[in-house]
């Protein structure tokens, strides 16, 4: 990701490259809309980044796009196959991995059933010759573990969340806030690994970020910078965006453009 | 040696009764208060089918157990879509609408005069007669469903469905179709639920509406809850301690007039304290919200 080359590749690529498409996405709880016509784009191999202040839909966008949030006009598209009309399940099973924040474990089982559960297809799938090689093996300390994962620590369960998202190899990870709740350290190793998967396995990552914006943006490929559920900037050069008026703009919502 | 079969015939009945909610209420999460209903509908079901139709016992159980989990789709595909109260309060009303109809369809369930004259169940030939034959026989048909039910919670599909009951969003962000699960545990539930019915009515030989009530359902719950809500032994135990412990009140000599509210009472103070000391249960590794 912090290589050049990758860079100079996503800048002139076909339309069909794109790994996530969304277009024009309106969604809102209730009578609360919070989506107002996003569009956003993400391509083979790149980090995007989505900023913005509190309140902005970073968190929404991604609901809609794994499905947990309706969307009430607007279409998704995963490596061109419209997923609009899709349930949560059926769009992760076409390939979209959401880690949600904080890290989604399951509290009665064990940390190798996590991930037996996520690999876990029907006979159907199997038969398709769906693959199940693991994208992201178990950490060591954690495969030998066999009490249930609600008694693991904090960085544990975050590190067992990631490896059950990403299980199966997926076409694109979505990360809510993945650094909330993360000492500096861990913060840092997950970021690393972050950018392993996205240089080995050329999985794209969407992720909004509210904390420690100094340490992610710099990794992303792209930011996008969210505000009253629109779009408002976009940048190929996350880096610049750590000058103060666009923090100014992204912590208090200001007009600092 | 008959009152100690009789107490081990109600212990088998009443294992497997709670090991069928548990499948629901403790693996799934799904808190069922109509399981007396289900009971009712293995009675009815089979007792008509072996006494109208001519049917052998085994194949009037298996064709209960579908009609209890077909029935248990009525409320699951609607209900399960929606939060957990509302799931409640739909098995609430499936309850009192079962017994409303066991309780009216003269025609077929004789109402409230009950169904005497139930046959003994024959199985492969022989007729099981006497209380020691139909202990062993109780005790058969409750280790085969325990031991299914057993294999069910150990298998991957066991797995998913705790998962889907730690946390229903995760489970759907990774692929899986959590109301489906939900609604397939619910019916298995169900099915099971219907054995302990065919084996109470073949053991009492007699059925009423007034055996399968809300106070019914309640019961069963609290023997999951007692005994540990998620483990797979704790419905046994809890049937073990809820049936033995008003059989131990009766030798205390207490006139007939007390001894029933008495039961109730000691059922009562044993929930509040051992909602206060272990609110898992004796076994349970599952706490209801």
């Amino acid at each position: 990701m912090s290589s050049t080359d990758a860079r100079t590749l996503t800048d002139s690529v076909p339309s069909d490259a794109f790994v996530l498409r969304a277009e024009d996405l309106n969604a809102g709880y209730g009578k609360k809309q919070v989506l107002r016509g996003v569009s956003l784009q993400v391509r083979k191999g790149e980090v995007v980044a989505l900023i913005g202040p509190n309140g902005a839909g970073k968190s929404t966008l991604l609901k809609a796009i794994a499905g947990l949030v309706r969307v009430s006009c607007g279409q998704i598209f995963l490596n061109g196959r419209d997923l609009t009309a899709l349930p949560t399940h059926l769009r992760a099973r076409q390939g979209l991995a959401y880690f949600m924040q904080g890290g989604a474990i399951f509290p009665s089982l064990r940390a190798k059933d996590h991930i037996a559960l996520s690999s876990w297809v029907t006979r159907s799938a199997r038969l398709h010759g769906r693959k199940t090689t693991p994208a992201w093996p178990l950490p060591e300390f954690l495969a030998d573990r066999r009490e249930p994962a609600g008694l693991f620590s904090g960085g544990q369960r975050h590190a067992l969340a990631l490896a059950t998202v990403l299980a199966k190899p997926p076409a694109l990870l979505l990360c809510d806030e993945p650094s909330a709740g993360l000492a500096p350290a861990a913060t840092r190793e997950l970021l690393q690994r972050l950018e392993r998967l996205v240089r080995d396995l050329h999985v794209p990552v969407l992720c909004w970020v509210e904390q420690r914006i100094a340490d992610i943006l710099p990794l992303a490929d792209r930011a996008i910078l969210l505000r009253d559920g629109r779009t408002l900037a976009e940048t190929n050069e996350p880096r610049r965006w750590l000058s103060a008026d666009v923090l100014a703009e992204i912590t208090f919502g200001d007009a600092a453009k | 040696m008959r009152y100690l079969c009789h107490v081990l015939v109600m212990i088998n009945i009443y294992a497997v009764l709670a090991s069928s909610l548990n499948l629901a209420a403790g693996y799934a999460g799904l808190l069922s208060l109509c399981h007396a209903a289900f009971y009712g509908l293995g009675a009815y079901a089979t007792t008509l089918l072996i006494m109208k139709v001519g049917l052998g016992f085994i194949p009037a159980l298996v064709l209960a157990m579908l009609l209890a989990a077909t029935l248990s789709l009525v409320i699951a595909v609607p209900s399960l879509r929606l939060r957990g109260d509302y799931f409640v309060l739909a098995t609430l009303g499936f309850q009192v609408i079962v017994f409303s109809i066991l309780y009216n369809w003269t025609g077929l369930t004789r109402g409230p005069f009950g169904i005497t004259k139930i046959p003994a169940p024959r199985v492969f030939g022989l007729e099981v007669i006497g209380i020691f034959p139909y202990f062993l026989f109780s005790g058969a048909l409750a280790l085969a469903s325990l031991g299914a039910i057993w294999l069910l919670v150990n298998s991957p599909f066991g797995r998913l469905l705790r998962a889907v009951r730690d946390d229903e969003v995760a489970a759907l962000a990774l692929g899986k179709n959590a109301p489906r699960v939900k609604t397939t545990a619910f019916a298995i539930s169900a099915a099971f639920a219907a054995v302990p019915g065919a084996l109470f009515a073949g053991y009492v030989r007699y059925i009423d509406p007034t055996s399968f009530m809300l106070a019914e359902a309640i019961f069963v719950l609290s023997i999951v809850v007692i005994g540990g809500a998620g483990n797979f032994l704790g419905p046994v135990a809890g049937a073990v301690l809820l049936v033995v412990l008003p059989e131990a009140l009766r030798f205390l000599h207490i006139p007939d007039s007390v001894a029933a509210n008495l039961r109730q009472i000691t059922y009562g103070l044993l929930l509040v304290i051992l909602m206060r000391l272990r609110p898992k249960g004796l076994l349970g590794n599952y706490e209801f919200d």
